[in-house]
């Protein structure tokens, strides 16, 4: 009896306990997942800066939307770029704390960006010419950088003056030291070594000193220009609450932001679906996302593109690969839809052209007369062969297709270990090819080889990211990587030849560089796009076979309704820092509390 | 005393080979700090990997080519005084994490210890008992597929019938968040509710083995002499139980649960990760994730050393408990 009682009382408390918590809950909230550092610091030049707190509690000078190429105003009420000089004129807001928020800060911020991060040393200086203007003298005019500091969440908000003010004019020594050596460098001069030792001992003495500093510690909070401020954190939950001094604080209706951990993707599935948390992007398997639907019918998910596509690339060192039939061949011969099944079933499906233009974006920048004059690739394995056939490819009795000098067609597809879905992607490509009859094998990437591989050339064919519009989301970041970055300098591609168009006969290298000239003129970048797509679809540097996605899924109604439809062209605004699309529709107050 | 004395001295010389050994496991490790900021670096700021690493290295303020004796001499020097090291990625001392995180794997793993060691050494002692009935056919089988089930599968089992069907386990987080921590019977209670999802998924396994081992233990013990002589002298069921079976079948079990106590001091990632709990085992996955060194050695130092001075307790108990070693 006694024990009964005992239990009993336990489970009263237990009720009136649990009753009482969440009976404390302050205002209309909102619940997602990410991770943070901890012990919390406040301190973005910190070790794990501020976590998924980032976009909430700084302020780009704008946001830009992929899908319309629109900039929204943030920080910045306009810009301008007048000879060297980005001028931007600042919106007059306040920190958190009630202190002003002015050109001062900018001037603050990239002193700290140059000394502690080295990086953007193309802005030479900064001229305060009023309290809200402020001019950025760069090195260079080139869009990317321009679109980089106009919309990176770093460039304006960091250091507040009046809170590492004290740090100033250190900082702004060891950025003028950094910014010499990086000067010298660019002039291709020798930087001389007092200099280099100069700098790295007052450079490191400094770094030390900043990633110590916690605001949280010193003053008791970390004041923030963007629309949240950190207020209280633990090893598992961050609660951020609204910045009351936001310019947008009278449109937000909701006050208050609570992050969950995303310890693993289980937790925030089970989070998902228990109504816990209101919006979250896991990688999830299609018989998992089957059975989420079915015990929470309100959970619904979007997929937004990942501004990436994954592709095949060939390393053209190797004599194998210099064929253009081969190419075309394996482009036949491989069931990309299959494969995009296989290892992103979520992905888009990219199955016909490669033309190096994402497909969510083929309809902004490809006209459908200029589609009809690519080669569509789709599955077609008879093609293949005859493709080979013509080209003096024999098939041998073993069923093994040869070179026209009699080689066996033997290559392998390398793949880095750690990126699973490369790796479903590849055995996928690997059993495609050899049923066909190419004696292909997979080979795995250790981790931490990557670069050292692909830079090295030690491959045949690799699972890569093909083209990749990170940073500027625009054809050109696209083409710039296939021809002047990353893809080029794994498949040395000779991007400088001249290639025979339609057009006549031209280098995907140059057109890239002229592309780059006109980012902000759409009719003209259209025409270079079409040229580019046309060299990249018939000349084929990679064979993409899916359009990565950011699958989010989102609760309406259960704390927040006011979700865009899925049409809306701002959730392309996601992928690169998915928190500007929560901010962006919690600050115009579309995201509100059910009632 | 001196038997003490003795043991203290062997329990110095290993807990510095050990501590020797942690060290130079974990600084043999592949991978550098700053590979993973050095790759963001190269892409965003197109530049080579090389000079991308140079920046990273900086920027959180590792030095690959410092000398790995003078790391070690830092290091043993650091361990005398109890400092634990400083992680590079949380640029903060390894004391202060510990500080933080151990209270909560501390309380979550030594009830789950407690209550899976007391629950499975009755279950398994009860079973041997009543070897051939269905109570040990029961309990036997029970503890077998336990046993079976990996212990990944039965935490996400517990965390999705538990808290996302039945609502009846809170979803993460020690407490509720818009709880003000202190000592009062709400937040006490919301601790333990908290902690129940973490505690189950820890407890059963380990019940589930303390209970086949302490099942194999008294089987063995029943066939001894000494119980069928005590079963001639007519000593109760219970008695002959009590003193001659489980207090013999036990002992052996001591030493495992010493170690057990130790290695409860890294915490338990999978429970923490699976549940969103707070503690030491989240501080590992990160360690290993993001190559730190510093915190890595840290935290495995003090594994070691929660290890090594758990077991040279234990033998102290032992010495109290088993009078063949105290005569010894």
């Amino acid at each position: 009896m006694k024990k009964l009682n005992l239990i009993l009382i336990f489970t009263i408390l237990l009720i009136i306990s649990l009753t009482l918590s969440s009976a404390q809950v302050k205002g209309p909230e909102i619940r997602f997942a990410t991770s943070w550092p901890f012990p919390f610091h406040g301190n973005a030049f910190g070790p794990g800066a501020i976590g998924g707190a980032w976009w909430f509690a700084y302020e780009p000078f704008s946001y830009y939307i992929p899908a319309t190429g629109e900039y929204i105003p943030r920080l910045a009420t306009s810009w301008k770029v007048e000879g060297n000089k980005l001028i931007v004129n600042l919106r007059k807001t306040k920190w958190s704390d009630g202190t002003p928020f002015t050109a001062k800060d900018i001037e603050c911020n990239v002193a700290f960006l140059h000394a502690m991060w080295e990086w953007p040393y193309e802005i030479a200086e900064v001229e305060v010419r009023s309290e809200n203007t402020v001019a950025l003298v760069l090195s260079s005019t080139h869009p990317f950088l321009i679109h980089s500091l106009l919309t990176d969440g770093a460039i304006s908000t960091l250091a507040p003056s009046h809170v590492y003010g004290k740090f100033l004019a250190e900082a702004k020594e060891v950025a003028s030291l950094g910014r010499r050596i990086w000067q010298l460098g660019v002039e291709g001069k020798k930087v001389p070594e007092d200099l280099k030792k100069d700098y790295e001992k007052k450079a490191s003495s400094f770094r030390a000193k900043i990633n110590e500093f916690s605001p949280i510690k010193e003053r008791g909070r970390m004041p923030v220009v963007g629309t949240y401020e950190p207020v209280r954190v633990t090893q598992t939950e961050m609660v951020l609450e609204k910045n009351k001094n936001h310019w947008t604080a009278s449109k937000n209706r909701i006050s208050r932001v609570v992050f969950r951990r995303w310890s693993s993707n289980e937790f925030v599935w089970a989070s998902l679906v228990a109504g816990e948390i209101d919006a979250a992007h896991p990688s999830i398997p299609k018989d998992v996302v089957d059975q989420f639907n079915l015990l929470n019918p309100n959970l619904k998910l979007k997929a937004v593109s990942d501004l990436s596509e994954f592709a095949l690339v060939f390393n053209f060192e190797k004599p194998l690969f210099k064929d253009l039939n081969l190419r075309k061949a394996i482009a036949y011969a491989l069931n990309r839809a299959k494969v995009r099944d296989i290892a992103a079933w979520q992905a888009k499906d990219v199955s016909d052209y490669s033309h190096g233009v994402l497909k969510s974006m083929e309809k902004t920048w490809l006209s459908t007369d200029l589609l009809k004059t690519l080669t569509n690739y789709t599955y077609n394995p008879a093609k293949a062969e005859s493709i080979l056939k013509e080209a003096g490819y024999t098939k041998g009795s073993d069923g093994l297709w040869r070179t026209p000098d009699g080689k066996v067609v033997a290559f392998a597809v390398s793949v880095y270990g750690p990126h699973s879905d490369w790796v479903l992607a590849a055995r996928e490509i690997t059993e495609q090819l050899k049923n066909f009859g190419f004696k292909v094998e997979l080979k795995i990437i250790p981790e931490g080889m990557r670069d050292t591989i692909m830079r090295g050339g030690d491959y045949e064919t690799a699972v890569e990211f093909g083209t990749a519009w990170w940073g500027y989301p625009h054809p050109a970041t696209g083409y710039t990587r296939l021809y002047q970055g990353e893809v080029v300098d794994f498949t040395r591609f000779p991007a400088k030849s001249n290639f025979k168009t339609p057009w006549g006969n031209l280098s995907p290298y140059e057109l890239t560089e002229k592309l780059q000239e006109v980012t902000s003129k759409p009719a003209e970048a259209k025409d270079y796009v079409a040229k580019l797509a046309y060299i990249t679809n018939e000349y084929l540097p990679m064979i993409s076979f899916l359009e990565k996605v950011l699958p989010i899924f989102y609760l309406d109604g259960k704390r927040v309704v006011g979700w865009p439809n899925p049409e809306d062209p701002r959730w392309s605004l996601a992928p690169g820092g998915i928190e500007r699309l929560y901010v962006l529709l919690l600050s115009n107050g579309e995201l509100r509390p059910k009632l | 005393m001196k038997y003490i004395l003795n043991r203290l001295i062997q329990v110095f010389i290993m807990t510095f080979l050990a501590l020797t050994v942690v060290f130079f496991i974990v600084q043999s490790m592949p991978g550098d700090p700053a590979f993973g900021l050095a790759v963001s670096i190269a892409q965003t700021r197109n530049m080579s990997l090389e000079k991308a690493l140079e920046i990273a290295h900086n920027i959180i303020g590792y030095n690959p080519k410092e000398p790995i004796i003078l790391k070690y001499i830092k290091f043993l020097k650091n361990i005398f005084v109890g400092n634990f090291g400083y992680s590079t990625y949380f640029k903060t001392s390894v004391n202060e994490i510990i500080g933080k995180a151990l209270p909560w794997t501390l309380f979550v793993i030594s009830l789950a210890t407690a209550f899976g060691f007391f629950a499975g050494t009755t279950l398994g002692a009860l079973s041997a008992q009543k070897r051939g009935t269905f109570i040990d056919t029961f309990i036997a089988t029970l503890f077998s597929i336990i046993q079976a089930i990996p212990a990944f599968v039965l935490a996400v089992f517990i965390l999705f019938i538990g808290a996302v069907r039945l609502r009846l386990l809170p979803l993460g987080g020690a407490y509720p968040v818009e709880m003000t921590p202190g000592f009062y019977p709400g937040f006490i209670l919301a601790l333990i509710h908290h902690a129940l999802g973490p505690l189950i998924a820890t407890s059963i396994p380990q019940m589930a083995s303390w209970g086949l081992a302490m099942r194999g233990n008294c089987s063995n013990i029943i066939e001894e002499d000494f119980v069928r002589f005590a079963k001639i002298r007519g000593l109760s069921d219970s008695v002959i139980s009590q003193k001659y079976i489980r207090k013999n079948a036990i002992l052996p079990l001591v030493a495992s649960l010493a170690i057990g106590i130790g290695y409860m001091l890294g915490g338990h990632t999978l429970v923490e990760v699976i549940f969103n709990y707070p503690g030491i085992g989240y501080y590992f996955g990160q360690a290993i994730s993001a190559r730190d060194f510093g915190l890595l050695t840290g935290l495995f130092s003090l594994i070691v050393i929660g290890v090594v001075f758990a077991t040279f307790i234990t033998e102290l108990l032992y010495a109290i408990i088993d009078p063949r070693v105290k005569a010894q």
